[in-house]
């Protein structure tokens, strides 16, 4: 379980979007919808982790998208969207979780 | 609809009893089982994500184990963050698309929020086990094993894939079910029949869900496998998936807050497809834990604190409510702001709950 103290790097986008930038064995960026309110909750929690961890899965299309409503999840933090390329993508039972549909 | 919507783990109604062929065609056919079986009406599959119905859904993918906890359940709402809720239309922010959705203000709504139960459950545990080896058999590095997978078109893809569709349908069979005893509960309250109580379904959607769908991503179209977990599907106007009622005016996105303060509906945008693949949020988020929230609850009588806010609460049990209350979760008001400022989805209307059940 990957619950240490969150060492991701966020930058400002807008007043409603952050970044994670891709780094190491990122395919591609984080996104997350946050505005200051939001994104003070979210900052420390290993939910962005998640977000960071999910953009290193073969075929990720676009970011690792995080919604304001983030929580930490199984592997996939809840209130996340990956689209997957529909050949050479992945498909993951994280992302969808226990309670499906 | 407390006596009619069973909330606990199985069901206690004798009405609705499945044989396992009768399962087999719920796991295939979603919510289009349920309208042929004489549970609500065919245009309610209209305004269902998918028309209540995922393809590519096989029960020969779904263990004996995982039907054997379904076979009791279809038609129940759980317990956990499941819910239905009586509510009115507090607020209307947008009065064109509240009306194309048939929303108006002081108007009574009916919100249910439950899935495919123990069913999907047990689908998820089993496929992580399997999905573990397939990972390191074909040798997709990961950051965490949590984020176990496999190639979509693997045989561990497919089969998964499969069995999650049938789950996904006996998800969309479950509220129709539920919709349909709704819609008898408030037909025997008011005396009317119960295909006179003036009920009609504004928007039926997934949120935690992996689907093929097609987006234009730099100018080229491509078929994408969407996982969305804990978030919903946002279409915009003139989209061919956006129910035709609705065609107009773009698909309605239903935001859940916590049982004490207020839920919204939301429309989908054009932006949303290009920068989330048409999706939006789905809640309020928790911001305590469930145990945090249990022992915050401790000495309080939670039902007393919610009638003084104007909700009566009806609960299978005591611990889902504590797990539930208000302050358990971030003001879906906040999150709801952010999705409509960055123009994911706009905001139409805001509902407030008057009576909740809790399984």
């Amino acid at each position: 379980m990957s619950h240490e103290p969150s060492s991701v790097t966020l930058e400002r986008i807008d007043a409603n979007r952050w970044r994670i930038p891709r780094s190491g064995g990122m395919r591609v960026d984080g996104l997350i919808f946050a505005d200051d309110t939001l994104i003070a909750e979210i900052r420390d929690d290993p939910c962005l982790e998640q977000v960071r961890n999910v953009a290193h899965l073969p075929g990720i299309v676009g970011a690792s998208l995080a919604m304001p409503d983030i929580h930490w999840g199984y592997g996939f933090p809840i209130g996340g969207v990956a689209a997957m390329d529909g050949v050479d993508g992945v498909i993951s039972p994280g992302g969808v979780g226990y309670d499906i549909n | 609809m407390y006596r009619n919507v069973p909330t606990g783990v199985g069901s206690h109604r004798r009405d609705l009893t499945l044989s396992a062929m009768a399962l087999r065609r719920v796991l295939e056919h979603g919510a289009r089982w349920a309208v042929q079986e004489g549970f609500g009406r065919r245009e309610d599959l209209d305004v269902v994500e998918e028309g209540g119905c995922l393809p590519g859904a096989d029960p020969d993918r779904v263990s004996d184990r995982a039907c054997e906890r379904g076979h009791t359940q279809l038609g129940t709402l759980g317990s956990g963050n499941h819910f239905a809720e009586l509510q009115y239309v507090a607020e209307v922010y947008d009065a064109r698309v509240a009306a194309a959705f048939g929303l108006f203000k002081d108007q009574v709504t009916i919100m249910i929020h439950s899935g495919s139960r123990g069913l999907g459950h047990q689908v998820c545990q089993e496929h992580l086990r399997e999905m573990v080896d397939a990972s390191r058999r074909h040798g997709i590095e990961l950051p965490d094993r949590q984020l176990c997978c496999a190639p979509i078109r693997s045989p561990e893809g497919r089969a998964y894939l499969a069995a999650m569709a049938a789950a996904a349908n006996f998800a969309f069979a479950n509220r129709q079910v539920m919709g349909h005893w709704v819609r008898e509960s408030v037909a025997s309250a008011l005396g009317v029949a119960p295909d006179r109580t003036g009920i009609t379904v504004v928007y039926d959607v997934c949120h935690n869900i992996a689907k093929f769908e097609t987006f234009t991503v730099k100018g080229r179209t491509r078929e994408l496998c969407v996982h969305r977990k804990g978030a919903t599907r946002a279409y915009p106007p003139g989209h061919p998936q956006t129910p035709a009622a609705y065609r107009e005016v773009g698909q309605p996105v239903l935001i859940p807050g916590d049982m004490g303060r207020y839920s919204y509906v939301l429309v989908g945008t054009e932006r949303a497809l290009g920068e989330t693949f048409g999706s939006a949020c789905h809640g309020a988020g928790r911001r305590m834990s469930r145990s945090q929230a249990k022992r915050s609850a401790r000495g309080r009588s939670l039902l007393d604190e919610m009638h003084a806010r104007g909700v009566e609460v009806m609960a299978a049990g005591m611990a889902t409510v504590a797990e539930e209350m208000p302050e358990a979760y971030k003001d879906v008001a906040d999150v709801v702001r952010v999705v409509d400022a960055a123009g994911l989805a706009r905001r139409v209307a805001q509902l407030r709950p008057i009576g909740v059940i809790k399984g």
